[in-house]
């Protein structure tokens, strides 16, 4: 399929969840390669390729963008109004990958373009079958425009 | 006999005595004549003739004197008996009248009743009569005075009688003492003299207003004559009398009242003061506790998910290093996790039962019932299970949170029947005074109704999770919905004898048709 080399960029500041996310995903047999940043500036700099991210080649944009609500500096929603506010940036698929189920969040963050919203599930089984899901279907079956 | 009457008796003797003393004139005349012609011839006899001559003279003249002496005596009877008495006593009694003397007795004999001291007697009567009389209508109009005077008076406020040209006529005490004017001051005051500013402004239409349509009433400030000033409430009717339009009104003394819609303003300037901070800080309470479910429903859940996760990754990877007591131990930590999980599920409802604004539409509740039945009922697997849905009056509520409430009424129904052989669970309703009424009941455990009212509160349980699982939040959260919706809810059971639940909805529009039964 296409896009085989293209990158995720998991944004979340909880180590552990971290941890869940990507090993969830390795498990799951996903070979892109998963960069994972722990705040919004950090995904920003990650996006533009600024700061310590100065040596990443800019015009490799990730696959999809898994962002989490709650961050420290920029908060997600925050870190989406940039990205679709940026002419380049504004195509670039991001999913809501949180723990949050509140109407109001879903609500705003479908208001600033986001293309999916997923809430994490606690349970083990659940949240590997909604990793699973996610990396199969924006790395495999979704085709995102040219960027 | 009356007056004319005796004039003419009295007349009539008068002309028979006249008549009676010239026929005896006529008489003796008449005789002398014809003894002069006999004797003339006869010398002889001429001295006879003489002295019967002094003879017949003599006796004509006694006849005259007679019937003289006879007319005087009728004269004096007659008039004795038109006086009534003698002419010194009616004098008397004439004199006496005539000075104003109306008092001593006047006392007649029988038959004196038409005379003149009669007439007099009459006269003085009459005139005692009118006098008395005239004495009696003063005496009333005196105590008809004293008695409105004293009415007036009584009046609690003040009292005033006015004309069209604005003068005093009548007033009481009161507005003397309350104006500070004298007697003759106010009758030389106009109604307006007591106000000032715009008082008098609106009294001088007020007025005007009670001449044109015959009453009106005015709040306003009456000025005494030292300055000071006092709220009265004054009432004016137009009066008529003798073709003139008069102004009379009562004005009382409202300060009280003015003092009290004070003091009532203040207190209420004061209490929403207080209910504003009240509010102020219970909407701060209500953003701590929003601010709290949003970091239940992230931060509390972050490490549930980690907790389970990780036990997962260990149990699916290193399931080989581990024994069974070990796999069994990990279990119970995950077991935990899901409890936990339904707490924080049930907190993040209950805070969303009291914080989201309700839409409002008709609820068809007999529909919505057997919908939320029907889809707990399959969780519950092959049980001999009975709903008893009768017809139920249609709601105005909000449907998305009164669907919680059947949802949680009947899981409860549910689950406390679960030991039964067969559970019978009842739903009626009603409309009373205007609310509708619906009742769940079942066949089930019932509960002691010494803790009922603990029912409704938050993490309130009567049985153990052994015996019945649950958060015991359900129940917390229908009270919630329902108070929202201005609702009731009550509890009835015993122990092993089932439970019956009661709510209530107000309506907000009248409904005619009931909802549909199923």
């Amino acid at each position: 399929m296409s896009n085989e080399k293209g990158d995720i960029l998991l944004v979340e500041d909880s180590d552990d969840e971290a941890e869940i996310v990507i090993r969830t995903l390795k498990s799951k047999g996903v070979a892109n390669e998963v960069h994972w940043v722990k705040d919004g500036a950090d995904a920003l700099d990650f996006i533009y390729a600024k700061g310590k991210y100065q040596g990443r080649d800019p015009r490799r944009l990730p696959q999809v963008v898994l962002l989490d609500l709650q961050l420290p500096k920029l908060d997600g929603l925050e870190v989406l109004r940039k990205i679709r506010g940026d002419a380049r940036l504004k195509l670039l698929p991001v999913v809501m990958l949180t723990s949050s189920t509140q109407q109001e969040d879903i609500v705003r963050s479908y208001e600033l373009g986001v293309n999916s919203y997923v809430a994490k599930p606690v349970k083990f089984e659940e949240f590997s079958k909604v990793v699973e899901h996610l990396g199969m279907y924006w790395l495999l079956i979704n085709r995102r425009p040219e960027l | 006999m009356t007056p004319q009457q005796k004039l003419m008796r009295f007349s009539r003797s008068l002309l028979i005595s006249g008549a009676l003393v010239v026929l005896m004139g006529l008489t003796f005349f008449l005789y002398v004549r014809s003894e002069l012609k006999v004797d003339r011839a006869n010398e002889i006899r001429q001295i006879s003739y003489v002295m019967t001559d002094e003879l017949r003279y003599m006796l004509i003249a006694l006849a005259l004197a007679l019937g003289l002496m006879f007319m005087l005596w009728r004269i004096y009877a007659i008039s004795k008996d038109i006086l009534g008495g003698s002419l010194d006593e009616v004098y008397a009694q004439i004199s006496r009248m005539g000075s104003g003397d109306f008092s001593s007795v006047i006392e007649l004999k029988p038959g004196q009743k038409s005379s003149v001291l009669g007439w007099l007697s009459a006269t003085q009567a009459k005139l005692n009569e009118s006098e008395r009389e005239r004495l009696q209508a003063e005496e009333n109009v005196r105590s008809e005075r004293l008695l409105s005077d004293s009415l007036i008076n009584s009046l609690p406020g003040i009292f005033y009688l006015f004309d069209e040209s604005l003068r005093f006529l009548r007033w009481n005490e009161n507005f003397e003492r309350v104006s500070g004017y004298s007697h003759d001051q106010v009758a030389a005051l106009s109604p307006l003299d007591l106000f000032d500013g715009e008082d008098r402004v609106l009294l001088q239409q007020r007025i005007a207003a009670v001449f044109a349509d015959g009453q009106s009433d005015v709040e306003a400030h009456l000025v005494s004559r030292t300055g000071e000033r006092t709220p009265y409430c004054f009432t004016g009717l137009r009066i008529e009398f003798h073709g003139k339009r008069f102004l009379i009104g009562v004005g009382l003394d409202i300060s009280k009242r003015v003092e009290v819609e004070r003091q009532i303003r203040e207190l209420n300037a004061g209490l929403e003061q207080r209910i504003g901070q009240r509010t102020a800080q219970l909407e701060s309470a209500v953003k701590d506790l929003e601010g709290f479910s949003y970091s239940v429903s992230h931060d509390l859940r972050a490490p549930l998910r980690a907790i389970d996760n990780f036990s997962g990754i260990l149990l699916e990877e290193h399931a080989a290093q581990l024994d069974a007591e070990g796999q069994r131990l990990l279990d119970v930590v995950r077991r935990n996790v899901t409890k936990m999980e339904r707490l924080i599920d049930d907190i993040l409802m209950f805070s969303r039962a009291g914080k989201q604004d309700l839409k409002y539409s008709r609820v068809d509740m007999a529909a919505l019932a057997r919908e939320v039945f029907d889809e707990i009922r399959a969780a519950e697997g092959a049980r001999a299970i009975e709903l008893r849905l009768a017809t139920l009056p249609a709601a105005d509520a909000d449907r998305t949170a009164i669907r919680q409430v059947w949802a949680n009424l009947l899981a409860n129904a549910l689950k406390f029947t679960r030991r039964r052989e067969r559970a019978v669970i009842e739903v009626t309703g009603g409309i009373e005074n205007g609310v509708c009424a619906y009742t769940v009941r079942d066949n089930g455990a019932g509960f002691d109704p010494q803790y009922g009212y603990r029912l409704f509160g938050v993490f309130q349980r009567l049985h153990s999770t052994e015996e019945f699982e649950g958060t015991g939040i359900g129940l917390a959260i229908v009270k919630r919905v329902l108070d929202k919706h201005g609702g009731q809810v009550w509890a009835e059971g015993e122990p092993g004898m089932g439970a019956v639940f009661h709510f209530t909805l107000p309506q907000r529009e009248p409904q005619t048709q009931k909802g549909d039964s199923s």
